[in-house]
This record gives structure tokens, C-alpha cells and sequence, in this order.
């Protein structure tokens, strides 16, 4: 019973955290980085939260498979 | 020599080497039909993942993007949401499909809901509808490779000799060594993709702007072409959407095949997190290369061609040659997976359902590779009298190949679902599709993608009508959700035991 009472919990955190993260590159989070300044590594702003979520993302989705996936 | 044909000299040495690794990596001796369609299901993480990744990227990749980066913007970044969401499907259909066709013996996606729904009519209609969408897709392949044929050697070989040579080497070695030579080839392919194309962003790069720093051109970007960095307000419902429709590459036919492939479900826990890193960062260079496009070469009426446009002008023939064999492997590599899954669905689906009983493996073997031949031939034939209705049906033929979804969660998740449930919703679903591809483009108003549309309609039809109907036998339950629970129980019990001792330790 503890058993599954961790791993149920465990799925919901990393579901929300993987939830949220998702959400930051969709409306109405996304809408907001609409813009060029302030430029970082040489892009605009808009250009770099992209990429920049895009990567958080990804790394999310490790940690979800390291912690919580089956296997 | 002439430009033409030092790229002409490259692209055929790719083919002979390409050709070569599929002679050298077949299965020595009589193939078994496991060994020919899912490499006895012994594939290795990293052949694994870049057969993936490598079937996931075709031509489009490599001349689409950058044509869709140079005329549209970062609209395309839709497709990147897709490329880190959709492989997830990797893990949560691809490890219970692994289980199940490791222990009853499961090659293509109708095997599994033919089964698990005990009925050959659904196993049937899922077959065709794969085949359905598969030969417009592999149609649209070979159209990508005769262009690129005819474009690099200026004319000089014709669009039908492009598409008759790069068939007849996919054949080649599909019919000598099945899948484990689509396997290999697509790992040579996978790595000469993204190690070439980042060599001719760099460079490309450094010619036009003096250095590798690209602000310069980002700021110009910004300053004079503002439009293509930004996401229009109205465009943010298909831009949150698209991913959905793009879940179907990551359970259409030759990426399911890739599950059953796998010698370890561990490849596909860390193939669905692990491969967005080569998908997102492989457009990294693509957006370079478009970019400099529009600042330097603006006007392209063509914008597809926009990357071997600026390789002519901004490089040497010899990379020239070298990038467009990396736009052919994108191309072949797709190619051949959906070759080989459409014979394997035709021999194992169709063919061994009509004949009512076991087929041998060299009878199976031998009708696959006359279908592999066929297939090709209907597509290359296709590929000459290409219509925008067949380009249309490649362009939504994920959405369609998405339309097995629900009935895949049915059987592996939901003990609810029934054989007419799962059958209505597919019907449903597929409909849906055409209608808002082609007629009612727009419902109510809402502009997302029709695969979008047809899944949810499947769903609410699949829901409904397995609600309705008799569930499936309890001893069938047993059989695949069952199976399932105590294998996810006895893992879930063997960590919980490992991290009580670390913690007493």
C-alpha cells in the first residue's frame, strides 16, 4: 500500500512538473516571451526562450524517465 | 570536372556504401520472419535509437523545414513541441507493446488488436488503413529523392531516374537483409544527417557572415524581418495543436515496428526522452542556413530549395555533394522503414489472414519481398503522375496513422474498450479526417488539424460504444492487461525492496 502511495505521488509530481514546463512553450505563457529584447547569446529573446524551454523540457522528461518510469 | 558531376561522383559513393553496410549487416543464413521484419527482436539502444530517429526524419527535414523556416518563420516551431511530446508515445505504448510481442509473438500493430480484440475484421481494417496512408508517404519519398537527384546535377538526371535509382538501392538491401539492414543503414544514415548538416550551417555561416557568431544575423532577423521570429496571435491554436496530429509518427507502422525490435524495453524508456535531443537540435543549423536565406537570397519562389540554393552559392561542390547525400539518407532512411512495414503488414496482416492458417517462414519471406517490389513499383509509378490530392493525403497521413490510438489504449490500458467500440471509433475517426481535410476545413470556426478533429471524434465514438457493448472476455483481459499488471507489480516490488535496503544500509 505505501508502495503504491509513493509512486502515485511520485507520478503526480512529475506529471505537474512536466505539465508545467510544457505549458511555458503554449498560450498563454508562450504569448509573452513575443519579443526581441533583451537579446541573449545572440538571439532575440523570442528565438531563445524557445530553445531555452525546449531544453528544460527535455531535461524534464530524463528526470521523469530516471525517477519515475518503469524498467 | 564539372560541378554536376563531382556531386553526382559523391552521391554514388554514398549509395555503394549504403548498400554495402545492408549486405554486411543481413541475417547470415535462412532468415525467420521474426528476424526479417523485427530483427529478432534483438536491436541494440544505440542502433535503436538512431533507426528512430532516422525513420522519424525524412527529406522534409532537410529541405521542407528549412523552405517552411525561410517562407513562414518560427511558425515551425510547432513541430518541435511535437518532436519532445510525441516520442513519450515510445514509453507509454511502445513498453507494454514490447512485453506483449515478446511473449505472443507480435510483429505489427493489427497482430495486437487482432488479437486482443479477437477479430480479423478490425485486424484488417487497420491494415489498410496503415497501407492506405503509407504509400502516399512513401510516395511523397521518392518524390523528395527525384528532386534532389535532378536538382544537384543540374537537370542532367532526370526526376525519373532520381526516383529509379535511389528505389532501386533501397530494395537492394531491404530485400537482402530486411531489418537489420534497415536498421544499419538508418544508423549511417542518422549520423551523416546531423553531422552534415551542422557542418554546412557552420560554414555557410562563416562565408556569409565573416564568423561563426551569429548575432549579427539574428539582430538583422529581428530588425528587418521581424514578422518570421514572432507567433501571430491567431496562429496559437494550430501552433498548440499540431503536436497532436504528430503524435501518429510515433505509433504509425515503422516506428511501432521499432518496439517489438528492441532487445530491452529499457531502449524505449530512454529512446522516448532521449530523442528529442537529436530532433530539436538538428534543426539548429536548418533555421541558420534559412535565415541567411532570407537576409541574403531573398525572393526564392521555391523556398524548398533554399538550402541547396545556398550550398551552391556559398560553398564548394564537394560539400554541396556531401549535404544532399545527407538530404537523400533523410530520405531513404524514411523510405525504407515504411517499405518494410508496409510489406510486413501485407504479409503478416493481410496475406496470412486470408490464407486462414500458419504460413513458413520462407513462404513469408518470399511474399514480403514480392510485396516490398510491388509496393515500390505502385509508388514510383505513383511518383510520376503526382497529383496535389496525393500530396494532400501525405500531408495528413499521420493524423490518419493516428486514428489506432485509441483502440491501442483499449488494448493496453483501458479493460473497457470493445472490438465494436474500437472498430466504430477507427471508422469514425478516419472519416473525420477526410471530411475536415477536405471539406469542412474550419469546424465551428476552429482551425486545428484534421488528425486533431478525427481523434477526438474516435475517442467520444470509442467510448460511448464500448460503454455500450459487451466488455471482452475475462480471460482475454487476463491475457494482455494482466500480464501487464504483474510485470509493472513484480518491478514495482523489486525497486521497493531495493530502496528499503538502501535505506536500512
Amino acid at each position: 500500500m505505501k508502495m503504491l502511495k509513493t509512486r502515485k505521488s511520485k507520478q503526480i509530481f512529475y506529471g505537474v512538473l512536466w505539465l508545467l514546463c510544457f505549458l511555458m512553450v503554449n498560450w498563454p505563457i508562450g504569448t509573452m516571451a513575443q519579443r526581441f529584447e533583451p537579446y541573449i547569446l545572440g538571439m532575440p529573446f523570442c528565438l531563445f526562450y524557445f530553445w531555452a524551454v525546449y531544453s528544460l523540457l527535455i531535461l524534464v522528461g530524463v528526470l521523469v524517465a530516471w525517477r519515475l518510469f518503469r524498467d | 570536372m564539372e560541378n554536376w558531376v563531382q556531386v553526382l561522383i559523391i552521391i554514388s559513393v554514398y549509395c555503394v556504401i549504403v548498400l554495402a553496410v545492408g549486405v554486411f549487416s543481413r541475417e547470415k543464413g535462412a532468415p525467420s520472419l521474426e528476424a526479417y521484419y523485427v530483427g529478432g527482436r534483438s536491436t541494440r539502444p544505440f542502433v535503436a535509437y538512431f533507426t528512430y530517429v532516422a525513420t522519424f526524419h525524412s527529406s522534409f527535414a532537410f529541405l521542407g523545414a528549412a523552405g517552411k523556416l525561410y517562407s513562414s518563420g518560427v511558425d515551425f516551431f510547432a513541430t518541435m513541441t511535437s518532436c519532445i511530446v510525441s516520442p513519450m508515445m515510445i514509453y507509454l505504448i511502445g513498453r507494454p507493446v514490447w512485453y506483449l510481442g515478446k511473449k505472443y509473438g507480435f510483429m505489427t500493430q493489427g497482430d495486437l488488436l487482432g488479437d486482443y480484440y479477437d477479430s480479423k475484421l478490425l485486424r484488417t481494417v487497420v491494415a489498410v488503413v496503415s497501407l492506405i496512408f503509407l504509400i502516399p508517404y512513401l510516395q511523397a519519398q521518392i518524390i523528395g529523392g527525384g528532386h534532389i537527384f535532378e536538382s544537384v546535377t543540374e537537370g542532367k538526371v532526370p526526376f525519373m531516374w532520381g526516383c529509379i535509382i535511389l528505389y532501386a538501392v533501397i530494395i537492394g538491401y531491404i530485400l537482402l537483409g530486411g531489418f537489420k539492414a534497415v536498421a544499419w543503414t538508418d544508423t549511417v544514415q542518422g549520423i551523416m544527417m546531423i553531422v552534415l548538416i551542422w557542418i554546412a550551417g557552420g560554414i555557410i555561416l562563416g562565408k556569409v557572415e565573416g564568423t561563426l557568431d551569429w548575432s549579427n544575423m539574428m539582430r538583422t532577423m529581428a530588425e528587418e524581418h521581424g514578422d518570421k521570429l514572432l507567433i501571430p496571435l491567431e496562429k496559437w491554436p494550430i501552433f498548440m495543436t499540431t503536436f497532436l496530429s504528430l503524435f501518429g509518427i510515433s505509433i504509425y507502422p515503422p516506428s511501432f515496428q521499432r518496439f517489438y525490435a528492441v532487445d530491452n524495453p529499457k531502449s524505449l524508456k530512454w529512446l522516448a526522452v532521449t530523442s528529442p535531443i537529436y530532433l530539436i537540435f538538428f534543426y539548429v543549423p536548418i533555421m541558420i542556413i534559412a535565415f541567411l536565406g532570407v537576409i541574403h537570397m531573398p525572393g526564392v519562389a521555391a523556398a524548398d530549395q533554399i538550402v541547396p540554393l545556398m550550398l551552391s552559392k556559398y560553398t564548394t561542390p564537394l560539400l554541396t555533394g556531401l549535404v544532399m547525400a545527407g538530404a537523400l539518407a533523410a530520405t531513404m532512411s524514411s523510405a525504407d522503414s515504411q517499405l518494410h512495414a508496409a510489406s510486413s503488414i501485407f504479409t503478416l496482416d493481410l496475406y496470412k489472414t486470408l490464407k486462414k492458417g500458419n504460413i513458413s517462414d520462407k513462404q513469408g519471406i518470399f511474399v514480403g519481398r514480392v510485396t516490398i517490389v510491388v509496393i515500390a513499383f505502385i509508388a514510383l509509378l505513383l511518383s510520376q503522375f503526382s497529383s496535389s490530392l496525393i500530396m494532400s493525403i501525405s500531408a495528413f497521413a499521420l493524423g490518419g496513422c493516428l486514428q489506432v490510438l485509441p483502440a491501442l489504449i483499449g488494448a493496453l490500458y483501458w479493460r473497457r474498450g470493445t472490438k465494436t467500440g474500437a472498430l466504430s471509433g477507427l471508422i469514425s475517426g478516419f472519416t473525420v479526417v477526410l471530411i475536415t481535410q477536405f471539406v469542412w476545413t474550419t469546424p465551428f470556426g476552429i482551425s486545428i488539424s484534421s488528425g486533431a478533429w478525427g481523434l477526438l471524434v474516435n475517442v467520444l465514438v470509442f467510448v460511448a460504444v464500448s460503454l455500450m457493448t459487451q466488455a471482452p472476455s475475462e480471460a482475454q483481459i487476463e491475457k494482455f492487461h494482466g500480464y501487464l499488471a504483474s510485470i509493472n507489480q513484480q518491478q514495482d516490488e523489486m525497486k521497493h525492496t531495493a530502496e528499503q535496503i538502501t535505506e536500512q544500509g
